[in-house]
This record gives C-alpha cells, structure tokens and sequence, in this order.
C-alpha cells in the first residue's frame, strides 16, 4: 500500500457565488505522476494552490502526510512548502531580480545560506535547465521557454518530496514541452518524487502519466490510468479526448 | 451590491490599521537594506521632482500675487507679505501639496508595481519562497515614502518661496530680504508641519500598497487599483489635514 500524501476531503471553494470545487474528494499517491486535466476555468489550478496553502477552502479538509493542514497559519505552511513545491502557471519570477536572483531566493529565505553561496548553488541548478550562461538577465529579457525553465529551477532548488507543476507545457513549442516532460520524467523515475502536473497537453499525458484526474463541473468525473481515460466510454471525457467544439460538455 | 460596497468602506480603515500594523512588525524584525531604501527613495524622487517643482512654484507665484494684490487694497505697505506666505507654506500648503502631488505619482506607482504583482501571482510566488510581501514589497516603499515626505516638503516649500519671493520683488518691489522672513512663524507652524508630512507619509503608502493587494482580474484590475489608489490616498490627505489642523487648534 503506498502511503498517501495529499488528501482532499469534500473540498469546495467559491468565488463570488460561484462555486469553482464542489466536493472533491482526492488522494494524490506517493512516488505517482499525477496528471490533473481539464477545461480552462474548470479550477485546476485553484485545486493545486489548495495543496500548497495559498487557497482555504470553504469546507472539507486537506491532509499532508495525514496532518491536517486546514487551518495552518502562514508559519505553519512554512515548512511544507519547502518539501512540496508550487510551478505556477505564468512564469512567476520577480521582475526586479535577475535569473540568478531569483533561483537564489527560496535557498537564501528557505534554506538559510548565504547570499554568496546561494549564488553558487543557484548557478547549479541553472545549469540543470540550461540557463547558467543567462543567469544575470533579468526576466523581461528571455522569452516565455526560458523563464518557464527557470521557474522549475527555482522551485526545484528546495529538493521538494513533491512538485507540483501547473501547466508547465502551455504555450511551448513541441520540444520545448518534449524537454519538459523528460525533466518530469526524471523527477519521478530517477529522483524518485512525487509530480504532479496541471495539463491540457493531451500528448504528454499520455507519455508519463501514472494516474489521471479529469474534473468537470467542480467535481472529479474520471479517476484512473491512462488506459481507463482512453477507453473510457463516459460522453464528456470521450469529448475532452477528442476535443470536438460540440457534445455533451457544458462550458 | 451597494450593501456589500458600503461594508467595504466600513471595513477599509480596520484593513489599513491592520496593514500598517504588519508593515511596522516586519520593518522592525527585519529592517531593509540601505541599498534597497536608497533606491526606493530614488524612485520616488525621480518621479515627483519635476511634478512637484512645477507645481509648487506656480503656487508660490499666484498667491503670491493674487495675495499681495488683495492686501494692496486694505494695508498700507506689503512687508508683511513674504512672512505670512512662509507661515501659510510650512504649516500648510508646503505638506498638503506635496502630499496631493506624492499620492499621485508615488501612491499610484505602488498600487501599480503591488496589483501587478498580485495579478501574475508573484505576491503567491513569494509566499511559496518564504519571503514576507509586506517585508519584500510594502516595507521599503513605506519607509522611503515617509523619508521621502519630508525631504520633498522641504524642497516644495523652498521652491514656492522662492517663486514667491521673485514675483513680489519683480512686481510689487518687496525687497527679498522683506520677503524671507519667519517673524510669523513660530515653532508650533513648523511643528503642525512636521506632523502633517509624517501622518501623510504613513497614509499614502500604506493606503496604495491595500489597493495594491486587492487587485484582481488581470491588467483591468490593475487599472482600478490604481485608480482607487489615487482616489483613497487624496481623500485620506485632505481628510488628515483637516483633523490634524482641528486637532492643533484645539490644543
Ligand atoms: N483568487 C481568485 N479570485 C477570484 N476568482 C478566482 C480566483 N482564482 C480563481 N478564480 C476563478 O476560479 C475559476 C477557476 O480558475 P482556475 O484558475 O483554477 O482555472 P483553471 O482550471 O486553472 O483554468 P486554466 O486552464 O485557464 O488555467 C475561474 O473562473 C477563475 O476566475
Ligand atoms: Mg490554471
């Protein structure tokens, strides 16, 4: 049995009157790659900034290796979001402090090093996106690819139990995302962590996903491997797969 | 909807005193780098140097004459023109002009660089990086918007005087040394002054840095923090100035 480390028990969240999540029920699995798909606006990305403490909800509870973490406070969250990590869905990185800076941060304000060896570890993992010779650019000078690379950079710099990747494809290029998906391969099989990854990239899905999680409407409509979403006969997922404009699917 | 706006406006003064609260709790914990607050201070400066320049020397110029003009009409001699003036400027208009003219260029500036951050979730990206936004963000910016109060006061009022002092030698031959006198101003002006360039230096930014964090909804929202910025920040000048004003004079 593989000890769980995210839980979500009836979480519903609204904005506004709108209810976004409407009692999800979710157990993200250690060591899994776990694809979260669905249509834009759906809460995907409200869903994974719960796990991270930047979102409450308006009811049910969260669980991190079976703490219950609903009502942490801001220094409570603390320690956790250095074993699991947020990539947000715009590339988030400071627009006042170069690449390097910013890769520097987390390892400075987290992990308590110098400025002078945050710089150097920062160049390391610089390295490992392929940006160590862009380190001192600020962010409005490389393209959307790079600052992309850099905010994985940033978030792996922590060495997290768990990544959580937010749309880390949308708006590359066919091998930039190639690119991305061998680092999240990499993560899961050889570093062994836990991945979690908000997609609407239906190839990449398919090519390292362990487990898929599809909301519709505010719930999980369909839960299971690859295999079981692509076989799945339910109107709306066949209609999300294939993506035809019209069908069952409500917007 | 109009309930809703009028809670709002209830609840905005506990938001602020709130906000002020953890801005002073993080500028004391852990005070900003000097280079930080140099540059903060630069900024500001750079930004209102020339709006303020031209707005307090047409001060000076029109009262000057329009003021001289009326006392024409009911005092024998104008020597006392230039010391009232001085008295009118460091109690008065110095501070409140400064600050009307800081609130727009400085107070929509943080309310700017603050909603924008919120709207790319940079403000989030912080929290996941261990860093405070209010120490990261509002702390530097309040502390050189308050240095900054004074020293801009300070420099508006020179330049007022000395607009003044040119029109009322040029055109109503008052001598200079006429002119600059303090023989009206006493330590209490100076220290009303004094009081009014603090509270305004603590209210603009803290007022721009709230509508800063509201922001939402992308560029748009953006838009209108900044518009509520501008509208919350003169409003709380002219409002302080008169309770400050009321409040010395009933001492
Ligand atoms: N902080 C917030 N305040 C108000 N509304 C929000 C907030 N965050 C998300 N929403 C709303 O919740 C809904 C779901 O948003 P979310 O960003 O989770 O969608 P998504 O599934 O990630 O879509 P996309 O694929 O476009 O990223 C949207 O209607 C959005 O406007
Ligand atoms: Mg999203």
């Amino acid at each position: 049995m593989v000890p769980a480390v995210i839980e979500y028990r009836e979480i519903s969240k609204s904005f506004g009157g709108i209810r976004v999540l409407d009692g999800i029920d979710l157990t993200i699995n250690d060591g899994e790659v776990t694809y979260i798909i669905g249509t834009s606006g759906v809460g995907k990305s409200v869903l994974v900034k719960h796990a991270v403490g930047l979102l409450k909800p308006d009811s049910g509870r969260i669980l991190i290796d079976g703490d219950d973490v609903t009502d942490y406070s801001e220094a409570q969250w603390r320690p956790v979001r250095t074993r699991y990590v947020l990539v947000f869905q715009h590339s988030t990185l400071f627009d006042s402090m170069t690449l390097r800076e910013n890769v520097a941060l987390p390892l400075r304000k987290h992990g308590g090093l110098s400025r002078h060896e945050s710089y150097r570890k920062a160049r390391d993992f610089l390295e490992m996106v392929q940006m160590a010779d862009k380190g001192d650019k600020m962010p409005a000078d490389v393209g959307p690819p790079e600052r992309k690379r850099v905010s994985i950079a940033r978030a792996l710099t922590l060495a997290p139990e768990c990544a959580i990747l937010d749309e880390p494809t949308t708006g590359l290029d066919i091998i930039a995302s190639a690119n991305v998906d061998r680092m999240i391969d990499h993560l899961a099989r050889v570093l062994n962590k836990t991945v979690i990854v908000v997609s609407h990239d239906l190839r990449s899905i398919f090519g390292v996903a362990d487990r898929i999680i599809f909301l519709y409407k505010g719930r999980v409509r369909l839960d299971g491997p690859p295999e079981a979403f692509r076989s799945s006969d339910d109107p709306v997922v066949k209609q999300f797969i294939r993506g035809e404009p019209t069908g069952p699917m409500e917007m | 909807m109009v309930s809703g706006g009028i809670s709002q406006a209830r609840l905005l003064p506990l938001r602020l005193l709130g906000l002020l609260g953890e801005t002073m709790r993080a500028m004391i914990k852990r005070p900003p780098s000097l280079a930080r607050l140099l540059d903060q201070m630069h900024n500001i400066g750079n930004r209102s140097l020339v709006f303020i320049s031209v707005t307090l020397g047409f001060l000076g110029l029109i009262s000057v004459y329009q003021g001289s003009i009326q006392a024409q009409k009911v005092l024998p001699d104008l020597s006392m023109v230039g010391a009232t003036f001085i008295n009118v400027m460091i109690s008065e208009f110095g501070p409140t002009i400064t600050a009307l003219m800081i609130a727009t260029r400085v107070g929509s500036g943080i309310a700017a660089e603050l909603g924008a951050m919120v709207v790319t979730e940079q403000v989030e990206a912080l929290k996941m990086t261990n860093t405070d936004p209010i120490e990261f963000v509002v702390v530097p910016r309040f502390i050189a918007t308050v240095i900054m109060m004074f020293v801009m006061t300070v420099y508006g009022v020179l330049v007022a005087v000395l607009a003044g002092m040119v029109i009322a030698d040029l055109r109503f031959q008052v001598n200079p040394s006429t002119f600059l006198s303090l023989g009206m101003t006493g330590w209490s002006d100076l220290c009303v002054g004094l009081i009014k360039c603090f509270a305004y230096g603590v209210a603009i930014p803290i007022i721009a840095a709230d509508a800063g964090f509201h922001a939402s909804g992308g560029s748009e929202g953006v838009g209108q923090a900044t518009t509520r910025a501008v509208v919350n920040t003169l409003f709380a000048v002219i409002i302080l100035d008169f309770i400050i004003a009321g409040g010395w004079y009933l001492l």
